[in-house]
């Protein structure tokens, strides 16, 4: 063998150890950590406040993953009914030029009593707005299809306090070291990510042993 | 030398596609991130073709590219008309991704990012030493 094909044999088999060890260490990687206690009195609430199992999540509606995570952790909510409360709050990452007005929307949309119904068509109507130059438009649309007060939605749309609202979210979320959305605290434990509907079972039951 | 070089530029960046790859498979990575990120285009629209990962298009782009080094310039078997013809189509398309992740996710990637200055240095050094010639 000539020392260019005994090189190429090297090269090759130490690409092909390199992938190996990465697979066989990779493993499952979510992220958990404990802290201290995570504030669940803030923040808009879907479910029971009995609830035994709270769920803060920290979210942004012009992230995909956000969209990807939303129907499967509400699916897994109402499967347990009465024992699990979502708790949103804001999180606008910079890089989403819309991040902070869709927020401002769902909050307005908040004041008349249809966060929720919001946050849903936020998501499902994601890819309209977010690539869009006049996204207000968009939000006023779907506030009209929600039977909102216009006048009001508007007002609450360019509302400072809200803003201030919106941004307290994001401050106390960065101060817990959050850095992508989604990311929840089931109970105290941080978890990244979309999840499946039975991995939220998962979750859930654990947090009701705990 | 060359020829060595080119070889490690195209096992580095099998290394790269290939984290990629399986990146694109880790649900935790299913974010977006604080100032883009890799876990934000992994987990955008745009980093599957129907359903099939881009990272995973690079696998084979770079596996490719290494049999054709080998047998261009290892066995000297083949011309080096058809590593030409795909590291142009290589570039070509990573500069589409580049687009993709400045105008249409809105995020970077690190990796990605990597991958398309290797493509650089490879066709690079693949087309250089023709000018010499």
């Amino acid at each position: 063998m000539s020392g260019d094909s005994k090189f190429f044999l090297v090269v090759v088999i130490a690409a092909v150890l390199a992938i190996g060890g990465f697979v066989s260490f990779s493993g499952n990687s979510n992220s958990e950590v404990r802290l201290g206690s995570i504030d669940q009195s803030t923040g808009q609430k879907f479910g029971s406040d009995g609830a035994v199992v709270k769920i803060v999540e920290f979210g942004d509606f012009q992230c995909p993953a956000c969209q990807a995570a939303a129907a499967p952790l509400r699916e897994a909510i109402n499967k347990n009914s009465d024992q699990v409360q979502l708790i949103y709050r804001h999180f606008p990452l910079p890089m989403h030029q819309h991040a902070m007005i869709s927020a401002l929307a769902a909050e307005a949309a908040g004041a008349q009593g249809k966060f929720w119904e919001m946050y849903d068509l936020l998501f499902a109507n994601q890819v309209n707005w977010s690539e869009s130059d006049k996204p207000k438009e968009i939000f006023v649309s779907l506030a009209k299809q929600l039977d909102l007060d216009i006048g009001q939605f508007e007002k609450e749309l360019s509302s400072n306090e809200a803003e201030d609202l919106i941004n307290k979210d994001k401050d106390y979320g960065l101060k817990l070291g959050v850095d992508s959305t989604p990311t929840f605290y089931i109970n105290n434990k941080k978890v990244t990510g979309a999840q499946k509907v039975e991995q939220w079972q998962a979750l859930i039951d654990e947090a009701k042993k705990n | 030398m060359r020829k060595r070089f080119l070889l490690i530029l195209i096992v580095a960046g099998l290394l790269v596609s290939a984290y990629l790859y399986l990146k694109t498979f880790d649900p935790s990575s299913v974010t977006c991130s604080i100032g883009g990120g890799c876990e934000t285009v992994l987990s955008s629209q745009y980093a599957k073709i129907a359903g099939f990962p881009i990272a995973g298009l690079g696998v084979f782009w770079y596996l490719v590219a290494l049999i054709l080094v080998w047998l261009v310039y290892f066995k000297r078997i083949w011309a080096e008309l058809p590593i030409q013809i795909w590291l142009a189509g290589g570039l070509a398309f990573s500069f589409y991704l580049l687009y993709l992740e400045k105008y249409k996710i809105g995020a970077y990637c690190t990796w990605c990012l990597v991958s398309l200055g290797l493509v650089v240095l490879i066709f690079v050094l693949v087309f250089v030493k023709k000018r010499k010639k």
